[in-house]
């Protein structure tokens, strides 16, 4: 008469298995619950970047006043060069105005579409070759040229985002540069730059 | 060889086919069985399962089963022997019209049928889980017509968990719920079929039935660790918070309930915003406590720096937006400070994982949100190789 063989030779598959199950769900939970985590797959590592990008961009229009012609219609912000920032403006676009006024964001590919009437210019850090001809473009305007490349308060840009020693994102301001366009600026924001 | 043949082949002469001949057959099989000769057995077997004077006689069909039972034992691996035996002892039974072979025909069935269930486990081992649930099916049908014992149970609980690993939920199910009602006595058992209730929404079952697992496992893990999952499902998050609360008592030490202590702080903080920072500083804790014990953990360190990182980001919510610049500008030194933390936490789970794509993809947001460009970038290709 045959024995039976009972289960408890076998190298006990489902121990490990709740093991796996366990850390699954410790994962699981983290993917499907933090939407703005980049762990999901979905999200843009640079998301956080852009959003402390779009405050601070916000920030200029709060504490930085254009001349007269400039506070009519709607408040451009126009974004030159590869980034998706500009998706990042749309939401605060969305949310946000500019004394009452809408926020309108424009994206271009090349300096020439520029709108003649831009509040705001924003050029990548990839495509900060063109620095020279949107300062070219942009000099008999009231534009506030912003930028994110090292240095490029040198060649004429009024705001740069850089970091600091210890990561954290900062803005320079070109005084001079200020001081030749017919921007004016609260002395509050002076305060947090790094005044070149 | 050639002797085995002619004695059998003179048997059939001598006779002359005569029934009291084919008879002979039979008795000479059995008695090539009693010395083992398997080979001279079949051959005289099989010639009287074929003449019609002995084939429909219940004593025929029992010894060729005997017999192909015993050629099937000899070598396990040629299944025809055993779909011969088990074709002839059910013929055997058909015509056993008194019973008289029962005796002897069920020990060779339970040989047989008990050879289902072994191939069955064996291919459980295997991970084989389609071939598995194919050697339980007879055996569970077999057994249940005979004897519904622990075996049957666990052949219920087997098959099921082969099914579920099949995901035909509904399948193991049933399964399941068969073993439960043998009493099978695992607490996995108990574990699996709440989950298969909870999936398919079946919330009131899914309870009784991790309670009543609680009640006969007090101390399994994995049933308490259910309990509490199914709180979180069930979004009672304070018996949730409850039930680990006492967990982490019992077992203060243990890595994995502090995991699920994680986890279970991570959906509290979600649900109760107002006491979100409480469970932020909680669950930090409890990964700073896996650490000190164990600083290599892949998962807690990736925890830990998950955890940081969607506090950083979380720290940028839309009403960021209404802050005054200086304030904003104190703002941006928490938020730095906490991906700062959250750095050597990432970077030490690439190092213990370097192919955990969400791993990668949290250390490439900290070094993109500290301006480590070059970095950030070096683990983007990383990424793109590893989808490639």
């Amino acid at each position: 008469m045959q024995t039976l063989n009972r289960t408890v030779y076998r190298p006990d598959p489902r121990k490990n298995q709740v093991m796996i199950r366990l850390l699954q769900m410790i994962l699981v939970i983290l993917l499907s619950t933090l939407p703005k985590t980049v762990v999901c797959g979905q999200s843009n590592p640079a998301e956080a970047t852009y959003k402390v990008q779009s405050i601070f961009i916000y920030n200029f229009t709060k504490y930085i006043q254009w001349p007269g012609e400039y506070n009519t219609g709607d408040f451009i912000i126009g974004v030159l060069g590869e980034t998706k920032l500009d998706s990042e403006l749309e939401k605060m676009a969305a949310a946000k105005t500019v004394n009452g006024r809408k926020i309108v964001i424009r994206k271009y590919t090349a300096i020439t579409e520029a709108d003649k009437k831009c509040h705001i210019l924003f050029l990548a850090a990839e495509s900060s070759d063109l620095l020279n001809s949107v300062i070219q473009k942009t000099k008999d305007t009231p534009t506030l040229v912003v930028t994110e490349r090292d240095g490029a308060t040198k060649f004429g840009s009024l705001i740069n985002f850089v970091s600091d020693k210890t990561g954290k994102p900062r803005f320079e301001m070109n005084l001079s540069a200020f001081e030749k366009s017919r921007l004016k600026y609260d002395s509050k924001l002076k305060s947090v730059a790094i005044a070149i | 060889m050639f002797i085995r043949y002619l004695i059998v082949w003179l048997l059939i002469v001598f006779t002359g086919y005569s029934t009291f001949g084919q008879a002979i057959l039979v008795t000479k099989a059995s008695e090539y069985l009693k010395k083992n000769e398997l080979a001279s057995a079949r051959e005289a077997i099989d010639l009287a399962a074929k003449n019609e004077a002995t084939q429909n006689d219940p004593q025929t069909c029992y010894v060729r089963g005997f017999i192909y039972k015993e050629l099937f034992k000899a070598n396990p691996t040629v299944l025809t022997h055993r779909e011969t035996a088990l074709t002839s002892l059910q013929k055997c039974d058909e015509l056993d019209k008194n019973g008289a072979y029962k005796p002897k025909t069920a020990p060779v069935l339970d040989y047989l049928y008990g050879s289902f269930y072994n191939e069955g486990v064996e291919y459980l081992n295997k991970k084989d889980f389609a071939k598995a649930l194919a050697s339980f099916k007879p055996f569970i049908e077999y057994r249940t017509k005979t004897k519904p014992d622990d075996y049957l149970a666990e052949a219920y609980f087997n098959a099921g968990y082969a099914a579920l690993a099949l995901k035909d939920t509904p399948l193991s199910r049933g399964y399941y719920e068969k073993a439960l009602q043998l009493n099978y006595n695992n607490p996995l058992l108990y574990d699996d079929l709440a989950q298969i209730y909870q999936q398919l929404g079946e919330k009131k079952l899914a309870i009784q039935t991790v309670e009543a697992g609680r009640q006969k496992f007090p101390n399994d893990a994995n049933l308490r660790i259910s309990q509490i999952n199914l709180s979180l499902y069930l979004k009672d998050y304070p018996k949730a918070e409850k039930q680990l609360e006492e967990y982490m008592r019992i077992d203060p030490t243990n890595i994995d309930v502090m995991m699920v202590a994680g986890t279970v702080y991570e959906s509290l903080a979600r649900e109760d915003s107002a006491k979100r920072k409480v469970y932020f500083e909680k669950r930090k804790m409890i990964y700073q406590k896996i650490l000190q014990k164990s600083p290599e953990d892949p998962s807690a360190n990736y925890n830990m720096a998950v955890t940081l990182y969607n506090k950083a980001v979380d720290l940028l919510g839309v009403d960021v937006y209404s802050l005054e610049i200086q304030d904003y500008n104190k703002h941006l030194d928490e938020i730095t400070k906490i991906f700062n933390e959250a750095l050597p936490f990432a970077e030490k789970a690439v190092q213990m994982e370097p192919k955990n794509r969400n791993a990668l993809k949290a250390l490439q947001g900290i070094y993109h949100f500290l301006n480590r460009r070059d970095e950030s970038r070096k683990i983007g290709a990383r990424l793109d190789q590893l989808k490639g």
